[in-house]
């Protein structure tokens, strides 16, 4: 994942056109990090709801925030249906879904 | 096969989403969770005048002999306002213990007084380990000897006057019936974010009578794993109601919210989504109400409701998850009961044990490890 956003630097570097490819890493970014924040609220079991203010809290509570803050990212900047529908018809050409 | 539920579990259901609906709205509900006690003294007087509390409790002591499935559903109903209350720790939990292992005495004295809703009880197990294993006990307590250590992640211990309290002895685990102000004992909240109200409860020299123990001495496993399980699927049953909450908001919106011209669930990718919710709490329901029936029955049902649990705890959490997605940014606001219902399920799935412990039950129950 952190070579495709490299790549895509580099394409934005070199003037040459991203008509999916940012889209397509945004998807993909948003969502492993919440996979990975929900991995680690499954690993703290109990201990994973604890606020920064419990004494009892695991790595100061900072895992139920991320889990909490990445829930929105896969809103916010574009959605991730509205991303993945920008994938499906500039980068692979499939005809965009009728509109009223 | 027969899936319908009596007449009497009907009118249960339906009074209890009709009293919830009416006492219990999302702004009720979230001044009471951002309360210091962390549920509404009043609602829980209300429930107790319609017996709720005392729907575990034998006949004799004031309650209404109630059954597993009744109190599933009833519970299911509580999860879908995502009502707060402790009434799985005291109503559920806390009252098997003592319908099975109590005393005459021990139930005289609590039980009439629970199912009236005016006496808390609360079992406290868990320590460090966060392990609901009787295996993983640390805290050792003996009649005759004297308590001193910590509890954590008791839930409701905040408010509960009565605490059963699991200690490893020489013979084997020990159940101790304690009155939560005695000398020596402690609550304390650990601070979590919404969803249930853990605390970390202490003991400093707190002696153990006779008169104290809950049960025979070294055989406390034996009553604890039939109410670890009733508490497991009591917290699956709450899930399962919070979740169908979520997919009516979910299927609410999609119906109203107007995108491109077109109703939000007129698109396919919004169509599945809600599809898949379907199937999860559909699934998640009918595990519980299976479970709910075996253990009733007396039938064998430790595998199935470790599957109820371990699957309502992931399949909840994926509903909630999702339906952050389709609600978009309104389920973001603070002032949305989303986020609330979504803290409530994570509790729910970690207490009477997450998905990897009940998963372990399943495995075990097919002959693996």
């Amino acid at each position: 994942m952190r070579l495709l956003f490299y790549r895509i630097a580099w394409m934005i570097q070199e003037g040459m056109p991203t008509p999916y490819e940012t889209a397509l890493v945004k998807v993909m970014a948003d969502e492993t990090g919440q996979a990975v924040a929900a991995l680690g609220m499954e690993m703290l079991g109990l201990y994973g709801p604890l606020t920064q203010d419990s004494r009892w809290a695991k790595l100061n509570g900072s895992i139920q925030h991320v889990y909490q803050t990445s829930l929105g990212q896969t809103i916010a900047g574009g959605t991730s249906e509205i991303l993945r529908s920008t994938v499906a018809t500039r980068g692979l050409g499939l005809p965009a879904e009728a509109r009223a | 096969m027969d899936f319908r539920l009596s007449d009497g579990q009907q009118l249960l259901v339906s009074t209890a989403r009709d009293f919830l609906r009416r006492q219990c709205p999302p702004q009720v509900m979230a001044e009471s969770v951002a309360s210091e006690r962390g549920f509404s003294a009043e609602l829980w007087k209300e429930i107790s005048v319609l017996g709720w509390p005392g729907l575990l409790v034998p006949s004799e002591y004031g309650g209404s002999h109630g059954t597993t499935v009744d109190v599933s559903l009833l519970i299911e109903e509580m999860g879908r306002a995502c009502f707060p209350s402790p009434y799985v720790q005291s109503a559920v939990v806390a009252t098997s213990l003592l319908v099975s292992a109590a005393s005459p005495a021990q139930r005289e004295r609590l039980l009439p007084a629970m199912a009236r809703g005016d006496r808390l009880c609360v079992l406290a197990l868990t320590e460090e380990s966060a392990s609901i294993d009787p295996e993983a006990l640390a805290l050792e307590g003996e009649v005759g000897g004297t308590l001193s250590g910590r509890k954590l992640f008791v839930n409701d211990a905040h408010v509960a006057d009565d605490l059963i309290v699991v200690t490893r002895g020489a013979a084997g685990v020990n159940l101790f019936l304690l009155d939560a102000r005695r000398s020596g004992v402690r609550a304390l909240p650990m601070e979590a974010m919404a969803g249930d109200r853990p605390c970390e409860v202490s003991f400093a020299g707190v002696e153990l009578r006779a008169e104290d123990l809950l049960g025979e001495a070294g055989r406390g496993r034996g009553v604890l794993v039939p109410a670890l399980q009733t508490g497991a699927l009591a917290r699956a049953a709450e899930m399962v109601g919070c979740a169908q909450r979520i997919l009516e908001l979910c299927v609410d919106h999609a119906k109203a919210r107007r995108q491109f011209g077109r109703p939000l669930g007129s698109f396919q990718a919004i169509q599945h989504a809600c599809a898949d919710l379907l199937r999860d709490v559909e699934t998640s329901r009918y595990l519980v109400y299976s479970a709910a029936w075996k253990m009733e029955q007396g039938r064998e049902c430790a595998a199935d409701v470790a599957m109820a649990k371990a699957y309502a705890g992931r399949t909840s959490q994926a509903v909630a998850r999702k339906a952050h997605q389709l609600l978009g940014a309104i389920s973001f606001c603070e002032e949305h009961s989303l986020h609330l219902f979504h803290k409530r399920i994570l509790a729910a799935g970690l207490d009477f044990g997450d998905p990897s412990h009940h998963l372990e039950t399943v495995a075990s129950s097919m002959g693996l490890a």
